[in-house]
């Protein structure tokens, strides 16, 4: 595939990324006719009040899940890259176990707040539990040679994490704890217009950031010893992918619960559609396709009536992809 | 010599892993009293035989598949071999559900509680003094019984929910002896009611027990209003994406239509109880009345409610101040209530007028 055959490729995904979001705003319960939901649009007062409210709703809820799906992707890619290791990702490394934490420890522990002060408490948290993991990953990689067993440890890590949540099960209520099971099954829903206007520059400031470290990711890739060679500063772009990579887990964990496998998956499946090994069509390619999967993914929950939950089916789509991934490592 | 300290320390330990209750052998006949059950489907009472009466708890559910009974006598000449009767010397009883509380509080017999579940849903003092002094202990969270703090409060009878079918096997194996209770399955506030019956047999108080519930079926259903087509009413608040509108045929909505108003969910069954908040929110803004049972903080406003979701200040219900709120964190909805049909009932028929002075449901403002 040429560099031009990718360029189409990006710009196809990209519009039938907008025909699947318009369409998305008509798929729901309640059946709103297409002329309704322009004059919605439009300003204009509904036959029902309640149809404006519920095109709000899942304009939303369509947004959440392209920024949720570029946001986690791009976040796998540039972990496979800094750990040098294609089944690395968010979720994998124990990085939205840290977040998972992080909003346990306000939900369960009874630090709960209304309006922005608990937009910025569950972020903060959110933040500083995938900061905690990066930083014992990091410290962790010093001392091991093979990136498989970085895995088993963020794996572990998980596993730690998840014990703590356990035991602060034990001193929340049964509503906090619904509340955190129904948050873990992963969701695109209910996310607010006040959210998703903080939410929205952050994520596309962040994914943004990274064409500023385009080319040192693409000498990175060819290993750190080769990227020193050609000058790129290693301290710095490590720095730029922890934070851009922590900020990006945290803010959509926090709002759309551990999603699992579109940071692990997504990497692999635009890796397989692009011949090109450049993240100038890697980067974008990977934020546009994990729009697309993440949007497919909460289409498919809506024509299940909400019954399943969102993780559902990015597992059943994902974990394949895993295996078959792990297949033509071990080929190599 | 050594023998017989061989036989003696044998003897001690044996006894040691003697799980059996030896009861002791005190015969207390209990009164027969003919019991008529008018109402509540979900048990019956045989008591043609003068030796005993025999309790029968049946699920009136399909998707429900459970039978228990137990057997009171009465004489001394009752065959009890292989039967389950209900001990003669009944002074200790462990409740899974907080609703039996209730039955056992107006039977006067509060004092034979040792164990408890779920006492997050209770407002009571005379239980938090009870907890304090460790005469009742909590058996359980959420439902959830450990079995070392029910075994610690060594009860004569343990009144236990229908899903706890499995564990039954279990709780009788360690001598504990079982009943299910299965009252907030019945369709109406008085066939629930009606329960009290059965409390009264067990507690050997069913002269009380009938009484009770004769004058609150008669203040009940004099107070019975005709369902005004336009008193349009839907319930609760969701849970995330999903909003849970109860059966058309439940205890709550058969409450809401002896007050008079007309269940816009009327399609609803176990189903298809589970609605999308989309398909609310559309049905809301034809709705005149909104029915709140939740758990809120004392100071809970109908601005806090709009504070929740913003759509809600759209709905008539809030424009025209006619959500009618029972906070359960404040009333004893989960407890006396059950007892209580008709009061709950005065409040909603009751619910715009200023003179009455409400318990359990009143209107947000």
């Amino acid at each position: 595939m040429t560099k031009k055959q990718d360029i189409i490729l990006i710009f196809g995904i990209s519009i039938l990324l907008i025909i699947l979001s318009i369409w998305s705003l008509s798929v729901g319960d309640v059946s709103i006719s297409f002329s309704n939901i322009v004059s919605i649009l439009k300003g204009e007062v509904a036959e029902n009040i309640s149809w404006s409210y519920i095109i709000e709703g899942r304009f939303n809820r369509t947004l959440m899940a392209l920024l949720g799906g570029g946001a986690l992707s791009v976040t796998g890619l540039v972990l496979q890259v800094f750990f040098k290791n294609p089944l690395a990702g968010p979720g994998v490394l124990g990085i939205s176990s840290g977040v998972t934490l992080g909003v346990a420890v306000v939900v369960l522990g009874g630090f709960s707040m209304v309006g922005f002060g608990a937009n910025l408490t569950l972020v903060l948290s959110g933040l500083i539990g995938a900061f905690i993991i990066l930083a014992i990953l990091m410290f962790v990689a010093k001392f091991i040679r093979h990136s498989v067993t970085l895995l088993i440890v963020g794996l572990m890590l998980s596993y730690f994490t998840s014990a703590l949540v356990s035991a602060l099960y034990h001193w929340a209520d049964l509503e906090q704890s619904r509340q955190f099971i129904v948050w873990g099954l992963g969701s695109f829903n209910g996310v607010s217009t006040s959210t998703i206007q903080w939410v929205l520059p952050l994520v596309v400031l962040s994914i943004a950031s990274l064409i500023f470290i385009i080319k040192p990711l693409n000498a990175f890739a060819l290993g750190e010893d080769y990227a020193k060679s050609v000058g790129i500063n290693i301290k710095r772009i490590k720095t730029i992918i922890i934070i851009v990579s922590s900020l990006l887990t945290a803010v959509i964990t926090v709002y759309c619960g551990p999603v699992a496998f579109i940071g692990i998956a997504v990497p692999q499946i635009v890796r397989g559609l692009s011949a090109s090994r450049s993240h100038q069509i890697i980067l974008p390619l990977a934020v546009v396709f994990g729009a697309l999967f993440a949007l497919t993914a909460d289409l498919l929950i809506r024509f299940s009536g909400n019954s399943l939950p969102l993780n559902t089916i990015t597992s059943l789509i994902g974990a394949p992809i895993i295996v078959w991934t792990i297949i033509r490592m071990n080929r190599r | 010599m050594k023998n017989t300290m061989y036989s003696i320390l044998l003897i001690l330990l044996t006894s040691c892993f003697n799980h059996s209750n030896i009861d002791d052998v005190i015969i207390e006949t209990k009164v027969k009293t003919t019991t008529e059950i008018k109402y509540a489907k979900g048990f019956s009472i045989d008591d043609s035989n003068d030796d005993f009466t025999l309790i029968k708890v049946n699920s009136i559910q399909s998707k429900f598949n459970f039978t228990d009974s137990i057997y009171i006598s009465h004489s001394i000449n009752f065959e009890s071999k292989d039967k389950k009767v209900l001990p003669n010397k009944l002074n200790r009883l462990a409740l899974q559900s907080s609703t039996y509380f209730s039955y056992i509080s107006i039977l006067n017999k509060l004092k034979l509680i040792v164990g408890l579940s779920g006492v997050q849903y209770f407002n009571s003092s005379y239980l938090t003094k009870k907890i304090n002094k460790d005469s009742i202990q909590e058996i359980g969270i959420n439902g959830s019984i450990q079995m070392e703090s029910l075994l610690k409060t060594n009860p004569d009878l343990f009144l236990i929910f229908p899903f706890e079918l499995d564990n039954q096997i279990q709780y009788n194996s360690k001598g504990i002896q079982t009943l299910l209770i299965s009252e907030y399955l019945e369709q109406t506030p008085i066939a629930r009611l009606e329960w009290i019956k059965l409390f009264g047999l067990i507690l050997n108080e069913p002269q009380l027990a009938n009484t009770y519930f004769n004058s609150v079926e008669k203040l009940y259903y004099s107070s019975v209003k005709e369902v005004d087509s336009t008193k349009t009413v839907f319930f609760n608040l969701p849970f995330k994406d999903n909003w849970n509108m109860p059966n058309s045929n439940s205890i709550t909505t058969n409450l809401l239509a002896d007050a008079g108003f007309n269940y816009i969910f009327s399609d609803t069954t176990n189903d298809n109880s589970i609605r999308s908040k989309e398909t609310v929110w559309e049905k809301a803004m034809e709705c005149e009345y909104w029915v709140i049972i939740a758990s809120r903080p004392t100071s809970f406003s109908l601005q806090d409610l709009i504070n929740e979701e913003s759509i809600y200040a759209e709905f008539p219900a809030v424009k025209n101040k006619k959500v009618i709120f029972c906070n359960t964190s404040t009333t004893d909805y989960f407890t006396m209530g059950v007892v209580e049909p008709e009061l709950m009932l005065l409040d909603l028929i009751n619910v715009s007028n200023p003179n009455h002075n409400p318990k359990y449901f009143k209107l947000l403002k």
